[in-house]
């Protein structure tokens, strides 16, 4: 543990709060500047809570807060919300609503400029951020006349201007559909490059996460633990959280008769929903568990298409009594398959065990 | 007649502009709940439920040249006259005020203070331009209540030409006098321009109706 003041950079973060009669925040990281570090767990367990605490929102008693040596809240000091330098998206409403959208980005930059003296509206730098957020078109209309998706590029926008120290991201892409999530992610991949500032970046997809993350802050019932290592915190093997596993595919024909195309795994080739990506560009493949099933032998004449020959490396019995995840090896690559206990016995799977794992169902992201 | 309706006209003009500032004020300093909000509240109601005779009455005995406020020399004035509406209007103009700010979600003035914006500036970028319809629409109904203004008027202003008469007054002593063509024509007057003001304030009014919500949790949020 480090003493308080006695740390040197990075977000620092003590609380030990109760938050409401069944939820208590309890922290205790110092998180590094440099890199996207993702804040992930499940919904209710405190993610906006602490995001809130950290930009001066909710303020708990006890809470030590300290951005790069600066004290921002400890039990002689609070730094007020628009005098720490940050910047943070929430999952929706994040434009003043009697402002148009390049007032609302300017309204920020007016104010925070004493930290970026560049940004006006009229400079290279704006322009650069309005292109490369496809904000262009938005910037005279106001938010109601905005779409959810421009809005969020609108609010990220402003955030890459503003040059923050700190920027909060809160599920910024929670509001949307799946289309526009996946529009949308490469933009804050953009942030991430072009930023050079500490992103805390709260999330409950996997997918998100193991695209963007350069670390993960877990939270469990209100409890956090810093972890550089994604891919353990992400599918370690004694949770019970959604199993999901992203592969790396290409896409190497299309069949328009069928709406179909079909994509290269491993040396493996699996048929899906043509989704409009070009032949030839590589995109990631998740697969949850629960869209795997498991034959013995190669089925023949089956509605579902993909089939990958796999070896089981272990079995792991579920909380609930009925079901059982077994932990695939796919060609080097791991796959979790969740199916019934029932089904585990009729088939006497055990580790070693060589089988088919039928895919019923696998989404593109990006 | 036409002296009696430029005086109504400046003594709602006026006071208006004051009330507009008074109430403002009022509601930032006042605290947002407790004993203290409760009684200043129940006072400003005041004029909602008395005769307005009663409050011109006790307002006579505070600026009368035997009153407290002797020194003043009000009583009689067209100052004092000012002072009256003002009260008498009160009520008036700060419920659509207050309903306004208070129907202004948290969430903004929160995202006003995420983007830099202090508790002075988030009142005059966040605070005003979301209640602007309310400031309209408590502006319409001063000036407009204090044009029909008549029983304070009478009992701290009396019936001075140039001085304290004002529209209200004049049409009482032209009926009187028993001059009804004169009387007529007011009367016409103040209904016509009293309905075209209440007509242009429902467009601004719809807080009016907001019903009150929770005081902000958020610290800076009321200012």
């Amino acid at each position: 543990m480090r003493e308080v003041g006695t740390s040197t950079s990075g977000l620092v973060l003590k609380i030990d709060c109760e938050i409401n009669s069944s939820l208590r925040l309890s922290i205790d990281e110092a998180i590094p500047i440099q890199g996207l570090c993702a804040v992930y767990g499940e919904s209710g367990a405190g993610k906006t809570s602490l995001l809130r605490a950290i930009a001066g929102l909710n303020v708990y008693s006890g809470a030590y807060i300290s951005y790069k040596d600066e004290i921002w809240q400890d039990k002689a000091h609070f730094k007020q919300t628009h005098k720490r330098n940050l910047a943070y998206v929430m999952q929706e409403a994040n434009l003043l609503p009697h402002l148009t959208a390049k007032q609302n980005i300017l309204f920020a930059l007016k104010r925070r400029n004493q930290w970026n003296k560049k940004a006006t509206s009229d400079n290279v730098e704006f322009q650069k951020v309005i292109e490369l957020m496809g904000v262009g078109d938005c910037l005279d209309r106001y938010p109601v006349q905005l779409s959810g998706g421009e809005k969020q590029r609108v609010a990220l926008a402003r955030a890459l201007l503003t040059q923050p120290d700190l920027l909060l991201l809160d599920e910024p892409l929670s509001a949307l559909d799946d289309n526009r999530k996946a529009e949308l992610l490469p933009y804050i991949e953009l942030i991430k490059s072009e930023l050079q500032s500490c992103i805390l970046y709260v999330t409950h997809s996997k997918r998100e996460l193991a695209k963007l993350a350069d670390r993960v802050l877990m939270v469990e019932q209100g409890r956090y633990t810093l972890s550089e290592d994604i891919y353990s915190s992400l599918f370690p093997g004694d949770t019970a959280l959604a199993k999901e596993v992203v592969f790396a595919a290409k896409v190497v024909a299309k069949e328009p008769k069928w709406g179909m195309q079909v994509l290269d795994i491993a040396g493996r080739q699996l048929r899906l929903k043509d989704s409009g990506e070009r032949i030839g560009s590589a995109v990631n493949l998740c697969i949850s568990a629960k869209d795997v099933s498991l034959s013995l032998e190669r089925p023949e004449r089956s509605s579902i298409l993909n089939l990958l020959p796999a070896t089981v490396i272990s079995l792991q019995e579920m909380p609930d009594d009925f079901s059982i995840d077994v932990l695939l090896d796919v060609s080097g690559q791991r796959l979790w398959a969740s199916i019934s206990r029932f089904s585990a016995q009729q088939m006497s799977l055990e580790a070693g065990l060589d089988l088919w794992a039928q895919i019923k169902a696998a989404a593109i992201v990006a | 007649m036409l002296e009696a309706i430029l005086l109504s006209v400046k003594l709602a003009l006026l006071s208006t502009v004051l009330l507009l500032f008074i109430a403002t004020f009022i509601y930032l300093v006042l605290p947002k709940q407790g004993i203290l909000q409760n009684l200043v509240n129940t006072v400003m109601m005041l004029p909602l439920v008395l005769p307005p005779t009663v409050i011109g009455f006790y307002l006579l005995l505070f600026l009368s040249p035997q009153g407290p406020l002797a020194s003043w020399q009000l009583a009689f004035t067209f100052e004092g006259l000012v002072i009256g509406s003002v009260i008498y209007s009160l009520p008036f103009v700060y419920q659509p005020i207050r309903n306004s700010i208070m129907a202004i979600e948290n969430s903004h003035y929160e995202l006003a203070a995420i983007m830099g914006a202090g508790p002075l500036d988030r009142f005059f970028s966040v605070t005003l331009p979301l209640a602007r319809n309310g400031f309209i629409a408590a502006a319409i109904i001063g000036f407009a209540h204090t044009l029909g203004e008549f029983g304070v008027i009478l009992m701290i202003g009396g019936n001075i030409p140039g001085e304290t008469q004002v529209l209200s007054v004049l049409l009482y002593e032209l009926v009187e006098v028993g001059d009804y063509p004169s009387a007529h024509k007011l009367s016409a007057l103040l209904l016509l321009s009293s309905f075209c003001l209440l007509l242009l304030m429902s467009r601004f009014s719809e807080s009016w109706l907001v019903k009150e919500s929770a005081t902000p949790a958020f610290k800076g949020g009321q200012n």
